[in-house]
């Protein structure tokens, strides 16, 4: 292992240090809105749960929650392609 | 009763009955339809013709996300609150791979730039989001969007 890594240039260890930084970072960013998106979909089937006639309200609710945590993700995703060599 | 109040009450009922959250992300596509050629022309004029196809990428990418997941909604909210759960927390996963895919397999071609493709996939995604609050309605008797006049209920 250590051979390898003394006969691999510095460049070359640089980039893949940077690939598995931007990778980590993507990963580290979908952790968030993951756990955000399960946040919003539980707290809107207990909302239809109590008022089902308010599902219709609680759906348009919960679509703009989803898509305004994905954006999180999409920010590391940014970052991640803006990031890799 | 005539025919153009049948008319209008099923409109109504299909509006109130139906499907907000795939009402909303018609109406994102199409904004996002609108707002395309200045980005376009905005890329095209910083990177050039790449710019504007990786622009164009962005567009589409946003508007399939969005559209895909209010049709993951709509169907999974037929079967179970428990394939809701599962199908937009598994939906979220599927659409963030599809997009990292298509990103990784265009990426090294010379018709791609990073920046433009970012920056569009970024302000889009969430202009169009913050916009689209304008639009929402969210009551009982209009749960997607407002009204836009006595005839046409969007």
């Amino acid at each position: 292992m250590l051979n390898i890594l003394a006969q691999t240039g510095a460049g070359e260890m640089l980039e893949g240090l940077k690939a598995i930084g931007a990778g980590l970072g993507y990963g580290l960013a979908a952790i968030g809105p993951g756990i955000g998106i399960g946040t919003v979909v539980g707290n809107a089937i207990s909302s239809m749960a109590r008022q089902p006639e308010s599902a219709g309200m609680v759906r348009t609710t919960m679509f703009l929650g989803i898509a305004f945590t994905e954006a999180l993700a999409l920010i590391g995703f940014v970052v991640f392609i803006l990031l890799l060599p | 009763m005539s025919i153009k109040q049948k008319t209008e009450e099923e409109v109504i009922v299909e509006s109130v009955s139906g499907q907000p959250e795939k009402r909303i992300a018609n109406h994102l596509a199409l904004r996002a339809l609108w707002v395309s050629p200045l980005f376009l022309i905005l890329s095209a004029i910083g990177w050039g013709l790449s710019g504007a196809v990786s622009a164009l990428l962005a567009l589409v990418l946003v508007s399939f996300n969005f559209l895909a997941g209010a049709a993951i909604i709509t169907r999974s909210v037929k079967i179970s609150p428990n394939m809701l759960y599962g199908s937009v927390l598994g939906g979220y996963v599927v659409r963030l791979a599809i997009l990292t895919g298509v990103v990784m397999s265009v990426r090294s071609f010379d018709w791609f730039d990073t920046v433009p493709f970012a920056m569009t996939l970024l302000v889009t995604h969430l202009g169009l989001l913050a916009t689209e609050t304008r639009y929402i309605s969210a009551s009982l008797a209009y749960p997607d969007l407002k009204p836009t006049s006595s005839k046409e209920i969007r």
